[in-house]
């Protein structure tokens, strides 16, 4: 009982937003978590997916307003001691004539 | 329940429009391409109430096309987020006269959300009809230009209706 209380209080509470979305994602995750499987797991909450078309569209986690570029390091490792962490699930917009 | 509750109308004040024109014609007159984001909360009624001007670091203006990094997106939604207001249309100039029409980087490297508008403001934000713009709903997974029956019973133009407006600089991340 004492352990799993113990891990508990190790997750990290992740919210993550999506700008047009009207809920946050929200899950627990073990500070060993690789940030990939956050940014995979939102993407699915979101119903969004990478494509590779003429260019790679991509979808990133944005933390305090940097985009997230390595997605194989650990959750704690970028949020240190913390136990919640939010993030902004982001895109790049392009539009143009060509 | 989807964090993307499907939209039958849009409740547009003409203020929006106005805003939109005055944000992307300086752009338009050096020649380049330049776009802004509306917001508002996603509703079956969905009322445009913020026009969001990204400027700065990771605004890419060009006579091709208008980009905006990562950084700028999660700049805008830093600023969205406290006032509970989602993107709802990505309104940008094309520079040519014609009749305004998609292209493949606008259906490609766009938005990509069901019921998410795509507004195409023709002569570098010179036309100030929004009839006249090209209007475009992602439908089913792809861009389609709404007719113009569907334009009139789903777009509602209205003379009331405050609107915010915010020119944020991605660099500092608040409004400039």
């Amino acid at each position: 009982m004492a352990q799993v209380e113990a891990k508990k209080q190790q997750e990290v509470k992740v919210t993550a937003d999506y700008l047009p979305a009207t809920e946050d994602f929200k899950k627990k995750y073990p500070p060993e978590t690789v940030l990939e499987t956050i940014r995979s797991d939102a993407k699915s909450f979101f119903h969004v997916q990478d494509r590779q078309e003429r260019d790679t569209y991509f979808y990133y986690l944005a933390y305090k307003g940097e985009r997230v570029e390595s997605t194989n390091v650990a959750l704690g490792e970028l949020v240190e001691h913390a136990h919640a962490a939010h993030f902004s699930l982001v895109e790049q917009i392009t539009a143009g004539v060509v | 329940m989807l964090p993307f509750p499907p939209i039958e109308r849009w409740r547009l004040p003409e203020v929006a429009c106005e805003l939109t024109l005055n944000a992307v014609m300086p752009a338009g007159r050096r020649g380049c391409e330049s776009g802004v984001l509306w917001l508002g909360q996603r509703d079956a009624l969905s009322v445009i109430t913020a026009v969001v001007h990204p400027i700065g670091e990771g605004v890419e203006e060009t006579s091709c096309f208008w980009s905006i990094s990562p950084e700028a997106y999660a700049a805008v939604s830093a600023w969205a987020r406290p006032r509970r207001l989602t993107l709802l249309a990505v309104a940008h100039i094309h520079l040519g006269a014609g009749r305004a029409r998609m292209s493949e980087t606008d259906r490609k490297q766009g938005l990509k959300v069901t019921d998410a508008l795509s507004i195409i403001v023709p002569r570098g934000g010179l036309e100030s009809d929004p009839s006249a713009w090209g209007w475009f709903v992602f439908d089913e997974g792809d861009y389609r230009e709404l007719e113009e029956l569907e334009q009139v019973r789903r777009i509602e133009l209205t003379s009331t209706g405050e609107v915010e407006f915010a020119r944020i600089d991605t660099g500092t991340q608040e409004p400039a």
